[in-house]
């Protein structure tokens, strides 16, 4: 029916209205079906995503307080400054104070930057505010119009009743008045004349010493779009009448002030600016404070896989650099995560919610658990006995739960390890373990750490490091550990926690007070020397004595501080391999950790354009039919499709094509099965009509796809439009 | 003129030979056989290719995770090994040249040897199967019937090339029927194609004859005339050699139609086919997912080869029948943003509409941009996002704003190879994409409709001769609605501009409007200027004519369409 309806020759859109009362939609409605739990598993993507989503903003807020803060500060000093100066002197205020706000190349999460920054401000200095965008101020009289409808409808609020200026107010507000500076300047004086005679007397003494006139504040989004021309003139207008309008210029800068005073802003307009700059945090500083405070610790259960986490690192590194497109990708893998694996029923927080879940899950939701990859391998891997107790429910469940407690104690530990790594090795030379912690968690994930290159050089270059970096080292490593040991239960273990916090706490002491008398421990050790050798009946007695001797000799000839640091290393080299083991070596791993980074390849970084290619080169790729398996060799199946043919034959030719030779050549394929007909016989040139209209059918799709476009240079020709030479 | 220095050689030295000659010629850029070009090429630029790769067993998509992760396991391997940049295209079992062909374009009749070449060798393998069944005797006969025949064939396209190379060809490749030692000719040409042929007896290849070696000493030595033109050759064959050089669209379909009630008997093709709807039920399983993700914000775009108009009305009729919708079909030429605007402000919010199509979309903002859950939605079907009239970045931005509202959802389809190049990182970051390879084989019947095909009559516009034929069509459809006068008028004016065009010496002068007046007047046309202005208003609504301000003022009248569709006009007319 909608087929019907939704093709016409002489109409391109088609509103359909939905046939329900409620047209609400929920996505949970949506939500897979089978597997274990679905609506159970959506709640629970949709409260550990808004958990993500949550420590995400606040983080956010954390970092543009500091930024919003420092500006808002600053505009409003600009303002009482300029007036105390003008009493003080009764000079003529002619310079703008202006804050340039240095953003970085980050345009996408720039818009939401600046209209925070405008609702701020808006709050808390002036209401008088426009923000001004390039695409609306191709020339001076598009910017003030521009300018002109901020204002005036920001002061729409305040002036409902406001009578007074109303002509003025109307005829300003006319889309095809040409605005200029001095009716802004009328109007604004008026209207804080107004505002100031609302307000009660009491208020107005408050007010005149608050702010005598609030700030005119214009916002530039990224001041590198803007015509020089049109900011010249902007700027030299508003400095003739600075003296009376109170405006403060910010200025959005993605590249950096230099660039702009000698490029965009020559000196003439430069001299009236009085500027101070202001950094906003860089997004790449920006997302490694989000790995690093979020997703790289144990409060969310979901994580990503290592390599998954280095693919949408990439995209934001080599591709957008934006924080908004990372998060995105963030909520798809969650959303994925949770959709597709139905054992993510258990990827809790906590580790009593987990085996709660699995203790209300039935048999066959247990079932899913053993399709598990990493399940299927620990199973295969148990002795026989044990192997007869997975067809046993209850005993399932409690290896699965045992798993899970595994894993879980595991991640207990494993973020604070790393950072402690990370902090241990983070200022030895050439970075073997990498500069950030994710580089880190990337290659911790998908290595054993006793087969890390860099984790041997690390300890290498450790191994020879004086008495001072040592024990700085030591400190920086213990800080992370000692804030998750408070957390943690005691525990015997020699490399828990608590114990390692106190055996590093020691070694530190040690190693601190062994300076002074390094030099009598020296001498002590030269005691034992008086050992005689014995007498031996064979000579390789002798020189194996001589040769542990040696050895001893050798072990006994390190000073203190050498047999400490070896202490040391030994024992966090210990810690570290136990605490940091490849992830991918625990059973039910992918409860927690989401590993299919050809997912997001297909769905967030897709290459369209290989898909077609590949479709119209080598059909067996996605037909899979044994004939059409030569297709990548050069030879055309005769039966594979029309398109696929035409467009073998088209890449043979060059810049331009002869359509009858192409429909000829064609004609030679497609004929070439049907041998044993008659019409061979006739061996006339003549096309039927099936083939030619299969032709016309192949070569206008080649054409709607963009392959072949027509031409005039010749009759009968069209141009090639991919991988021609010239 | 080059010179050729003729060295006899032994028929097995041929091809090394030829070989040394063709890699020996360098000149500005580097002249290699097709083969050998495409070969050094993958080599060296093989990492660039795989920038851009991406898995090629796409049936596995919608399998379970645990085949997945099998498949990442095995990666992982190679990920310790490569960078940060291949992390795009681990699962490469492709080389690029095997998606992205790079043979050397200058040979003249390649297209055709590379059909005859590939139609051989199905025919060849067809062969070795009837070798088995049929007996000797009466097979060998076949196949030197056949083979004659085919030479026959390539002969006959080598004449009607009427250059002097194809001569030399001909007499080449006689010379080599006569020649004793046709296998090791054989044997080279198998090497060279790297076909997957070689099985085949030698028995029946004894007769077959491909001009593949020798032409390709030719063919390079051509390629000196042709540098000099810089200039591609082709043959000046034209579809006028047809017997029906343009088919009507009716003809058309209904060959198709044939087509599909023939192939209906044809094993070989069923088999592709029911592999297609395979496809197709793949695809099928995911819009749940699709319907998932869309309430979750995303929008979603399909791509890959195929008509997905159908996919995607499936799509709403199956999980969208309850909501708004509104389809577009971006292909429509005369689509507009305005019109997408317009709709839905008339039909969903109901207000009167404004003129601009920002303040429009700043309505829609407002309207879809509450966050309230019991907000309607509104659903954008939009086939062929990347369609002709949707391309400007103007309309993709107002698309954009309207993706990024929180009750409005988009799942769209791309065709065109370079769709990805209208959105820029802005528009991306707005749109939300996630994208799914959709590709199903299904033919673009109502997409290409409204192109301008090339061997058709009565197809779209702007392209040349094609494009006169629409405009035939279009004028002959124009003149049934014209009064006898009007067309009497029109007639007149493209007599005058057939007349003027027949001494081309001359430069054309335009109808001045008093001419075309007094014109009208003796053949009582009309009876005052305002009647012909009436007439003429009416040919310029249609854009038959074309009115310019002469030097004097005065108005000079002409018509911009081309002369050969003029004079059938006229012709038919006549018979009217």
């Amino acid at each position: 029916m909608e087929d019907i309806a939704a093709s016409s020759i002489s109409k391109g859109c088609f509103f359909i209205p939905g046939n329900a009362k409620s047209s609400t939609i929920q996505a949970s409605d949506h939500f897979d079906d089978c597997g274990v739990k679905p609506q159970l598993r959506w709640k629970m993507a949709q409260k550990i995503w808004n958990e993500i989503e949550d420590s995400i903003s606040n983080l956010h807020i954390e970092i543009q307080e500091k930024l919003f803060n420092d500006l808002v500060q600053y505009i409003k000093l600009a303002q009482e400054k300029q007036y105390e100066k003008n009493d003080l002197s009764r000079g003529k205020r002619t310079e703008i104070p202006t804050a340039a706000l240095i953003t970085g190349v980050n345009m996408t999460d720039h818009v939401t930057l600046f209209s925070q920054l405008y609702t701020k401000i808006k709050e808390d200095v002036s209401s008088y505010v426009a923000i001004l965008e390039a695409k609306n101020c191709s020339n001076m009289k598009s910017l003030m119009r521009a300018l002109g409808d901020q204002l005036l409808n920001v002061c729409e609020d305040n002036e409902k009743d406001g009578t007074t200026n109303n002509d003025l107010l109307v005829y300003m507000k006319k889309k095809s008045t040409p605005l200029t500076i001095s009716m802004l300047e009328k109007w604004y004086f008026k209207s804080i004349a107004t505002k100031f005679l609302q307000t009660s007397p009491s208020k107005k003494r408050k007010l005149i010493n608050e702010i005598p006139n609030p700030p005119i504040i214009v916002i530039c989004q990224q001041l590198e779009a803007f015509s020089p021309k049109v900011l010249q003139e902007f700027i030299l207008m508003c400095s003739f009448h600075a003296q009376r309008l109170p405006i403060v210029f910010v200025f959005g800068i993605a590249t950096s002030w230099s660039d702009v005073s000698q490029r965009l802003l020559p000196h003439s307009a430069i001299v009236h600016l009085s500027v101070e700059r202001f950094h906003a945090p860089s997004a790449s500083s920006h997302l490694a404070l989000i790995i690093d405070r979020i997703l790289l610790t144990s409060q969310h259960p979901f994580k990503l896989s290592g390599k998954c986490f280095q693919l949408i690192l990439d995209v934001f590194l080599c591709h957008d650099f934006s924080i908004a497109n990372f998060l995105h990708t963030l909520k798809f893998c969650v959303m994925e995560h949770f959709y597709e694996q139905s054992a993510s029923i258990a990827c809790c927080a906590s580790l009593q919610e987990s085996i709660d879940m699995i203790c209300n899950l039935k048999k066959n939701e247990l079932k899913e658990f053993k399709k598990i990859e990493s399940m299927k391998r620990h199973l295969a891997s148990l002795k026989a006995d044990k192997q007869k107790c997975i067809k046993d429910g209850t005993k399932f469940k409690a290896l699965v739960a045992k798993l899970l407690e595994d894993l879980h104690q595991f991640h207990n530990f494993y973020f604070s390890a790393l950072r402690s790594l990370h902090a241990f090795t983070a200022t030895l030379p050439h970075y073997p373990m990498g500069k950030q912690i994710r580089e880190l968690y990337c290659s911790c994930f998908r290595t054993e750490l006793t087969k890390h290159d860099g984790f041997q050089q690390a300890f290498t270059i450790l191994k020879v490091s004086s008495r001072d970096q040592l024990i700085e080292r030591l400190e920086s490593c213990l800080k992370p550990l000692q804030l998750s040991e408070l957390s943690s239960d005691s525990s015997q273990d020699e490399l828990h926690f608590s114990t390692a916090c106190s055996r590093i706490k020691y070694l530190i002491n040690s190693l601190k007070s062994i300076g002074e008398n390094d030099e009598v421990e020296m001498n002590e050790n030269t005691e034992d020397r008086e050992e005689q050798l014995e007498t031996v009946k064979y000579a390789y007695q002798l020189q194996e004595r001589l040769r542990a001797k040696a050895e001893k000799k050798r072990v006994k000839k390190m000073t203190k501080y050498e047999k400490l640091r070896e202490e040391a290393l030994t024992f966090l080299r210990k810690f570290y391999e136990y605490h940091l083991r490849k992830v991918k070596s625990f059973p039910l791993y992918e409860v927690f950790y989401f590993d299919s980074s050809a997912t997001i390849r297909r769905h967030i970084v897709a290459a369209p354009r290989l898909s077609i290619q590949t479709a119209l080169s080598d059909p067996y790729q996605y037909l899979q039919v044994a004939s059409l398996e030569t297709a990548a060799s050069g030879v055309i199946p005769s039966n594979a499709p029309d398109i696929c043919v035409a467009y073998k034959l088209h890449n043979e030719s060059g810049n331009i094509i002869n359509l009858y030779d192409w429909l000829m050549a064609f004609q030679t394929v497609v004929t070439s099965q049907r041998e044993d007909k008659e019409n061979e016989h006739e061996e006339s040139d003549d096309v039927d009509d099936i083939t030619q209209a299969r032709f016309i059918k192949a070569v206008s799709e080649l054409q709607f796809l963009g392959f072949i476009k027509p031409t005039k240079k010749k009759t009968d020709h069209v141009q090639r439009l991919t991988w021609s030479h010239t | 003129m080059a010179t050729v220095p003729i060295v006899y050689v032994a028929n097995e030295d041929v091809g090394t030979l030829i070989k040394g000659i063709v890699a020996k010629k360098k000149r500005g850029n580097v002249r290699k056989s097709a083969n050998q070009l495409a070969k050094a090429f993958a080599e060296t630029k093989e990492d660039a290719y795989s920038l851009t790769s991406k898995p090629p067993k796409k049936k596995n998509e919608q399998n379970t995770g645990t085949k997945r992760s099998v498949q990442d396991e095995s990666d992982k391997e190679l990920l310790s090994v490569v960078g940060a940049v291949e992390l795009f295209d681990e699962n490469v079992s492709q080389c690029g040249t095997q998606v992205y062909s790079f043979k050397t374009p200058k040979r003249n009749a390649q297209m055709t040897k590379f059909a005859e070449e590939s139609a051989m060798k199905v025919r060849m393998k067809q062969r070795e199967k009837e070798t088995e069944e049929e007996c000797q005797s009466s097979q060998a006969d076949n196949t030197n019937r056949k083979t004659r025949l085919s030479e026959k064939r390539i002969k006959a396209k080598h004449h009607l090339r009427g250059n002097v190379h194809s001569i030399s060809t001909e007499s080449e490749s006689s010379d080599e029927k006569f020649s004793s030692s046709d296998e090791e000719i054989y044997a080279e040409q198998a090497s060279n194609n790297e076909t997957k042929c070689n099985k085949t007896s030698l028995r029946s290849s004894n007769r077959l004859q491909l001009p593949t070696g020798r032409e390709l000493y030719f063919d390079a030595h051509d390629g000196e005339k042709e540098s000099h033109s810089r200039q591609c050759k082709t043959s000046d064959r034209t579809l006028q050699k047809l017997k029906n050089p343009r088919m009507a669209p009716e003809e058309l379909s209904r060959a198709l139609l044939k087509h599909r009630d023939k192939s209906q008997k044809v094993e070989s093709i069923q088999a592709i086919e029911s592999a297609q709807k395979k496809l197709s039920e793949t695809y099928r399983q995911c819009y749940k997912k699709w319907m998932f993700y869309l309430c979750n914000n995303f929008n979603i775009l399909l791509h890959g080869l195929g008509s997905k108009k159908d996919l995607i009305h499936a799509f709403c009729s199956d999980k969208l029948a309850a909501q708004n919708k509104l389809v577009v079909n971006g292909f429509f030429p005369a689509l507009s943003i305005k019109s997408i605007l317009t709709h839905i402000c008339d039909e969903i919010i109901k207000v009167p509409h404004t003129q601009n199509p920002e303040d429009q979309l700043e309505i829609l903002q407002q309207y879809f941009g509450k966050e309230s859950s019991s907000q309607e939605s509104l659903f954008l079907v939009i086939h062929n996002i990347d369609g002709i009239s949707l391309r400007n970045s103007r309309t993709q931005s107002i698309l954009s704003h309207l993706a990024e509202l929180p009750h409005v959802h988009i799942i769209a389809s791309i065709d065109h190879i370079n769709a990805a190049l209208i959105w820029d990182q802005a528009k991306l970051s707005r749109f939300h994409w996630l994208w799914y390879d959709v590709t199903n084989y299904a033919s673009y019947d109502e997409e290409t409709s409204y192109e301008g095909s090339l061997l058709l009559t009565g197809a779209g516009p702007g392209m040349g001769s094609h494009g006169a034929a629409l405009a035939l069509s279009g004028l002959v459809h124009v003149a049934r609605s014209l009064t006898s006068n009007a067309r009497g008028v029109f007639r007149i004016l493209t007599e005058h501009e057939l007349e003027d065009n027949d001494d081309a010496d001359t430069v054309k002068e335009d109808f001045s409007f008093t001419d075309l007046y007094q014109k009208c007047r003796e053949l009582f046309l009309v009876n005052s200027e305002l009647t012909l202005r009436a007439h003429l208003t009416e040919f310029l609504d249609h854009k038959l004519i074309q009115i310019r301000k002469g030097p004097d003022g005065g108005e000079y009248l002409s018509v911009p369409l081309d002369h050969s569709t003029l004079r059938d006009y006229l012709e038919q007319h006549e018979t009217h």
